[in-house]
């Protein structure tokens, strides 16, 4: 298993897709902080906004203190998951290359959860790297003179840590709509339309409960990590963890009878 | 004896409710050219993915190298290798980064395998070019690369002579006969192209509407098709003795002063022409006559589904 995971970060470093996630960032970076300097350094944004408003970032802060506040907008970075997903896996049913993995002596089992582990470390990664190039963004636009604090480094690496179960969830769940469907275009447009149909759903149903159990939602409420209860938490990690579990299940149910044709 | 490398058991497939293989039953034998022969939609290509594990069978059995239990069927396809349908790799990655993959994915640790590789299927320019900008003729090429990677025992190739030059047939051919001979390794391999698969299948499989209809020895085949080669010398005396002390071979009939019916060695025209020339004979004229492959294929399948014959 080691072998794919070896083969597939070198694929990753030949790929410009790293480049495409980055550049993404930056853009949404760029964006906040201009809209930032032109309010007089109070820029707030927010990609939605659910009743509990826990989606709102303010570019305020100088220095470590940004970091946490990039991460009540993680809904954003739930997007990027897409294209790693896409590439790591769901693109060789569209080239074709299953054909030349699935023969080799590697079971079924062995392919689909090391597809699934090279995801989801790259799912825990990509929160990481964007607190970094936020930070580094951040202090670009207030000429490098920010207050720097461990506590907000551990803060993050807090954050991260309880969302992780959620982006492997995620990750779970895309695998598991790509050996359905076969199909990056249909991936996609499946997961683009959820937070579309979520944030509508979501505005009707005026219901703390529904923010409290939808996974989007909840990754951007665990940035608040100082106001979670033991209660919160546990009831956070428990929902990335049956959505890992199920869609890792099912997704292997299907795959394993897959036909590749 | 010879080893069963692949044995098909009363195989049946059904997509929907379709019948792709029908009690289909095959034997590829331990250094065999195993051609492959039959229609599209036969279920040549059914035949190829069952054997690799890319689908399942509805009923029927197989065994690997001898072995049959899907532990030991796992195992052994590491020693397999394969081109299925057209050539696929990740189009954004150079041949070199594309084998480079594959390399670290089948855990070969030598460095210097891709470079050998690419030399081995006259590919060594091209290395840095990307998958995408390839001719077809390019990546048949590459698939082979690949399906060479990790010293098969079995070569499982479908349709590789597709989009291959006049040139790049030659010296494919020449990998896979260099490869049987030198390594050993056997081969199971379908074409349309008839004539390029009877210079080098040493056993024939004729499949038609899914089922084995003929599994016939090279030999057999030419026996059965009536094929020789007829040459055309100064002297047949002198010309026998050669046949004989040289080629090895008295399965030869002299019709008159200057022609000789050789029924041995008839894909070895070469070889027997320069024995010839060596010992001081004149060759005038060398022909193959007899049945081709694709009138025996078309006379067999004309008559239809008729019950597995072994030769």
């Amino acid at each position: 298993m080691l072998n794919i995971l070896k083969a597939d970060f070198y694929r990753l470093r030949k790929s410009k897709i790293w480049l495409g996630i980055l550049l993404g960032w930056i853009i949404f970076l760029l964006l906040g902080n201009l809209t930032a300097l032109a309010s007089g350094g109070h820029g707030t944004l927010t990609l939605v906004s659910d009743m509990r408003n826990t989606n709102a970032m303010s570019f305020a802060p100088n220095g470590s203190g940004i970091m946490a506040q990039q991460l009540r907008v993680s809904n954003f970075l739930f997007y990027f998951l897409i294209p790693v997903v896409l590439f790591s896996f769901i693109s060789d049913f569209k080239w074709g290359t299953i054909k030349n993995s699935v023969p080799f002596k590697y079971s079924r089992t062995q392919l689909y959860l090391a597809k699934f582990i090279f995801c989801s470390i790259l799912a825990c990664l990509m929160p990481l790297l964007y607190c970094l190039v936020g930070l580094l963004m951040n202090q670009i636009f207030h000429g490098f003179s920010g207050s720097f604090y461990f506590n907000d480094f551990i803060m993050m690496l807090k954050i991260i840590g309880l969302q992780a179960p959620m982006y492997m969830g995620f990750v779970g769940v895309m695998l598991l709509l790509g050996i359905l469907l076969q199909s990056s275009s249909a991936v996609t447009a499946i997961v683009f339309s959820y937070q579309m149909v979520i944030f509508f759903v979501g505005a009707f149903v005026q219901s703390a409960r529904f923010a409290d159990f939808e996974p989007i939602t909840c990754l951007n409420y665990v940035a608040h990590i100082h106001l979670l209860t033991n209660a919160d938490i546990f009831r956070t990690i428990i929902i990335g963890l049956s959505m890992t579990v199920l869609s890792l299940i099912l997704g292997y149910t299907v795959f394993r009878k897959k036909e590749i044709r | 004896m010879s080893e069963t490398i692949v044995a098909i058991n009363h195989l049946n497939k059904l997509y929907g409710q379709e019948s792709a293989l029908a009690d289909f039953s095959m034997n590829v034998q331990r250094g065999d050219i195993y051609g492959f022969v039959g229609q599209n939609g036969s279920g040549k290509t059914t035949t190829m993915k069952y054997i690799l594990s890319l689908i399942e069978g509805n009923s029927g059995s197989l065994e690997l190298f001898g072995k049959n239990t899907p532990a030991d069927l796992a195992n052994y396809r590491e020693r397999i290798g394969s081109l299925i349908e057209s050539p696929s790799f990740y189009p954004y990655l150079s041949a070199h980064e594309n084998l480079t993959y594959y390399a670290k994915f089948k855990g070969i640790t030598d460095k210097e395998i891709v470079g050998q590789l690419l030399e081995k299927i006259g590919l060594d320019d091209a290395g840095r070019k990307k998958f995408k900008n390839f001719s077809l003729g390019m990546k048949q090429r590459l698939a082979l690369g690949l399906a060479i990677m990790n010293n098969p025992d079995l070569l499982i190739l479908d349709e590789p002579f597709n989009g291959l030059d006049p040139q790049g047939l030659a010296e494919f051919r020449k990998i896979l006969l260099k490869l049987n001979h030198e390594s050993n390794v056997t081969i199971l391999i379908s074409s349309h192209i008839l004539d390029e698969l009877s210079h080098i299948a040493t056993t024939y499989g004729f499949i038609h509407q899914g089922k084995m209809i003929e599994e016939i020895s090279e030999p057999a085949l030419q026996k059965k098709c009536g094929k020789y080669l007829l040459l055309k010398v100064d002297d047949t005396k002198k010309a026998s003795f050669v046949l004989e002390q040289t080629i090895h071979t008295e399965n030869y009939q002299i019709l008159d002063d200057q022609r000789i019916r050789l029924f041995d060695c008839i894909n070895e025209s070469q070889r027997v022409i320069s024995a010839l020339v060596k010992n001081g004979v004149e060759v005038k004229e060398v022909e193959r006559k007899g049945l081709s492959l694709e009138s025996y294929y078309l006379n067999l399948t004309e008559g239809g589904n008729q019950n597995v014959k072994h030769s």
